[in-house]
């Protein structure tokens, strides 16, 4: 048998929870669309009887009424693990993919003014002068095309440069969000560790950390742990990265090895490793391809030369100079010095000339090099583009998959709010009642006869 | 799975991303008139592009070289029916000056 106002104290609780209830859905309607925030929900529990009280006084019967026990975080922590790690790996395709592109965007091919199509031009403009050896507006033609195709290799091979330039740059850049995120999880984790300590609802430094973490996975893929107390571990490539409240810092050594508090970490993921990948090998690759190319339509070019003579009789130099495509240069300015004759003593044959114009099928040529050059080119594109695009759908799938379990339902929240509605204006009632119920007894009983 | 507004959401826009790559890509080649307008679009198909590009140009050249013959053989007719139709003339002079 309960006392007679323990009804009041339990009708309190019960209005308490039920606001709380309240309070806790309206937090998750206002932050349905807040990137990163995890539903949470009112954990209710029922109240023992009071401990402590000698048994004499104990009322077993009371005290059964509604409290909040706590406020859950419903996120499924084995989901944002698997989550991280495909963002990691997505992060490295994705850049990677996009590298290659911009490496591709270089080349206008197969179009006509490619540099296949410049090649072409060059080799065709020897015919006419085989045709004509003494004619010096065709020596001017092979001349200009030899300009052109020149400053073609010239200008893609800046471009590329300029390329590797800017994913140095990027690197720099994102080196610096990996600091920045870093140092803020080491200030976050002191905060996440204070207010486990004292009991604290730490929901929100929890989203923040997570938000956080995923953001080191999409830039290193960096491995997080979560220790009991909330804190996030965070070891990239082998080496620590984030440990309780320190953070290493990241930076790039010689060679462009990733550094994690000075000392080399292993290959990671995510965008860091796909630009250290595409400063080490991808770039470095498609430059001394072009550079082969260069090196092959300088040297094909020049021992024809060295083998023909020119107008005039003599023996004929190299036409090209440089033999990089960066420095490659024409180095002829006279057409007469073209040699197009086969024999010597300043004759109209056009034996060396007509040789050439057949050079854009030459094994081991400049074209055939250039040709397999755009093929391991576009094979590699498509390849990274198909794996991004794969990876995408993996890493959206799993994302969905978080979202399942941590996302906010308006629909379900709008309920929750009907029921907790509903639970406070009932409990109201049980105040309203039990105070009636008072009111009979103090002010309506003992009265008769008076 | 727990449906919510958000994956919904996400879904829908991943999917909308998706169609508008293909949108692209189409007009892309719509546009240009070309199936092939960046190597990656077909790895092989490009190469072969390239290689038939390269052989088309030397054709036009050679058939420029066979125009070019043909023009040469042309001027060496004309010369030779010059030749002979001078030589013939001779012959009559000589033919006329024993006869007289």
């Amino acid at each position: 048998m309960s006392g007679s106002f323990s009804g009041l104290t339990d009708a309190l609780s019960a209005l308490n929870s039920a606001r709380y209830g309240l309070d806790v859905t309206g937090q998750n309607i206002s932050n349905a669309n807040t990137p990163g925030y995890v539903r949470q929900r009112a954990e209710l529990a029922e109240t023992g009887p009071a401990s402590g009280v000698p048994s004499m006084y104990a009322t077993p019967n009371s005290g059964n009424t509604a409290t909040v026990s706590g406020t859950s975080r419903l996120n499924d922590p084995v989901v944002d693990m698997r989550a991280r790690s495909e963002h990691g790996r997505n992060g490295y395709l994705q850049t990677s993919s996009t590298t290659l592109s911009a490496v591709e965007g270089l080349y206008d091919e197969p179009s006509s003014n490619g540099l296949a199509e410049k090649l072409n031009t060059f080799w065709q403009s020897w015919a006419a002068v085989a045709n004509n050896p003494g004619d010096s507006a065709a020596r001017n033609v092979v001349l200009q095309n030899a300009a052109g195709l020149a400053g073609d290799l010239n200008e893609t091979a800046l471009s590329l440069s300029r390329l590797t330039q800017g994913t140095g740059q990027q690197l720099t850049d994102t080196t610096d969000q990996i600091n920045t995120a870093a140092t803020q999880l080491a200030q976050l984790n002191n905060a996440i560790a204070v207010n486990a300590a004292s009991g604290s609802n730490n929901n929100s430094l929890l989203d923040q950390r997570d938000t956080l973490l995923m953001n080191l996975s999409d830039l290193a893929g960096a491995q997080a742990s979560i220790q009991a107390n909330g804190t996030a571990t965070v070891t990239l490539g082998g080496q620590s990265l984030v440990s309780s409240t320190t953070a290493s810092t990241v930076s790039i050594g010689a060679g462009n090895v990733v550094l994690v508090g000075g000392t080399p970490a292993a290959t990671a993921g995510g965008k860091l490793q796909s630009l250290v990948d595409s400063l080490n090998t991808t770039l470095p690759n498609y430059s001394a391809q072009l550079d082969a190319v260069a090196a092959a339509l300088a040297s094909t070019t020049n021992s024809a030369q060295a083998g023909g003579y020119d107008l005039a009789g003599n023996p004929g130099g190299p036409l090209f100079s440089g033999t990089t495509a960066a420095t490659i240069s024409v180095a002829v300015t006279d057409p007469t010095k073209l040699a197009a004759s086969g024999t010597p003593g300043g004759n109209l044959d056009g034996s060396v000339a007509l040789a050439m114009s057949g050079y854009g099928n030459l094994a081991g040529g400049a074209d055939r090099t250039y040709q397999t050059m755009i093929g391991q080119l576009a094979t590699d594109v498509a390849r990274a583009g198909q794996q991004a695009t794969v990876q995408q759908s993996v890493t959206t799938s799993v994302d969905n998959l978080a979202q399942s379990s941590a996302g906010v339902s308006l629909d379900e929240e709008t309920t929750n709010l009907l029921t907790y509605q509903r639970a406070y204006q009932a409990s109201s009632r049980v105040l309203t009642t039990v105070d009636e119920t008072l009111d009979t007894l103090i002010s309506h009983t003992g009265r008769v006869g008076l | 799975m727990r449906v919510t507004e958000s994956s919904t959401n996400r879904a829908t826009l991943a999917n909308i991303q998706l169609d508008a790559s293909r949108l692209a890509d189409l007009q892309e080649q719509m546009s240009s008139g070309r199936q092939i307008t960046k190597p990656s679009d077909n790895p092989t198909g490009t190469v072969t592009a390239l290689q038939l590009r390269s052989q088309l140009s030397q054709a036009k050249q050679f058939q420029a070289n066979s125009n070019d013959a043909l023009g040469w053989l042309t001027t060496v007719d004309s010369a030779y029916g010059s030749i002979s139709s001078q030589l013939e003339q001779v012959r009559t002079l000589v033919v006329q000056g024993m006869n007289t």
